[in-house]
């Protein structure tokens, strides 16, 4: 399963550069009424500024918007999702019955990709540590073709202590969605 | 150093005492109830005594998670489905456990609730309370 689309990533990027040469030419022409080479500078480096510190929201929230379209095509599929999980980067949809998972990665987001849970494996739940005996991120993850799948139950950058109410929680929820996980493994095997 | 060096020193070396002493605390506090279970016992109201507790009795509760619902008697009476292994306990469910703790001078008992959840790490208490006896007599008899 492809995780990241390079045309997707480059239009995206040439869509935020086309935005701030617009930007840094259409306000000196407002403003001045000329075409000014440092205002223009001035404002093309701001734009940049902005964008660098909203491009994290701004990226994942249109990626968001455009893998949830394209996991709608399911509807379509012989597919039923009794289960669709929404991690930090991407869309997993499980259909245990028939042994099939549905996948969208943000960084691929036009691309709706089934799985077969027959080829699944290395399924495994856990937490990284953070600092002072706390933690940072809670996942569930396996392994298709060699490749890695990590979905996140809880990320933060604060220092959550283990035994807090929303790591214990991520835990409960990435054993239950390994469990899902492996019984339908075992199921299809 | 000037007075603003000196504050912030203390504020910083302050919340580090916090931080780390607050865990030592925990863990020490944690440890003592795991040797002395007596400790986290009730007191019985007349005899001002610790109760002692019979074996406890696994329960489902069709609650998920962290999900928040009514605590009381009623509730755990009409909606929880009993079980006898913590491997029955699916995934991402809540369960409880009923003790029935009993003072040993004057018998009076009472029903002790303990909803948690459980995970592949230690798991969490989500809630409970204490009850009468003589609303769980029927339902643990069963």
């Amino acid at each position: 399963m492809k995780k990241t689309s390079m045309s997707y990533i480059l239009t995206f990027a040439g869509i935020i550069l086309a935005i701030g040469i617009v930007v840094g030419v259409a306000v000196p022409l407002i403003v001045s009424q000329t075409l000014n080479g440092t205002m223009f500078g001035v404002i093309f480096f701001l734009y940049f500024v902005i964008v660098a510190m909203l491009i994290y929201p701004l990226f994942t929230n249109i990626s968001k918007s455009i893998a949830k379209k394209t996991m709608n095509k399911l509807e379509n599929m012989e597919f039923e999702a009794q289960n669709t999980f929404f991690a930090g980067s991407a869309i997993l949809a499980m259909d245990l019955d028939r042994g099939k998972l549905a996948y969208v990665s943000y960084f691929n987001p036009k691309e709706l990709q089934i799985a077969d849970v027959a080829k699944v494996e290395r399924i495994k739940s856990s937490y990284v540590k953070g600092p002072l005996g706390g933690a940072t991120c809670v996942y569930f993850e396996f392994y298709y073709e060699n490749k890695r799948y990590r979905f996140s139950t809880f990320t933060s950058n604060k220092a959550y202590m283990i035994q807090s109410q929303e790591v214990q929680t991520a835990i409960s929820k990435a054993d239950m969605y390994g469990e899902m996980l492996e019984n339908a493994v075992k199921k299809r095997r | 150093m000037n007075l603003i060096e000196i504050i912030f020193s203390v504020v910083i070396g302050a919340c580090l005492v916090i931080i780390i002493g607050g865990r030592i605390v925990l863990q020490i506090v944690t440890k003592y109830y795991e040797k002395n279970p007596d400790a986290a016992s009730p007191k019985c109201k007349k005899c001002k005594i610790r109760m002692t507790a019979g074996e406890g009795t696994l329960y489902l509760i069709p609650a998920m998670f962290d999900m928040q619902h009514e605590e009381s008697a009623e509730y755990y009476l009409n909606n929880t489905k009993r079980i006898y292994d913590e491997s029955q306990i699916p995934k991402g469910q809540r369960a409880c456990r009923m003790f029935v703790f009993r003072c040993p001078q004057c018998d009076e008992k009472v029903v002790s609730v303990v909803d948690f959840l459980q995970n592949s790490e230690n798991g969490m208490i989500c809630g409970g309370d204490i009850y009468p006896y003589e609303k769980f007599r029927d339902f643990l008899s069963s």
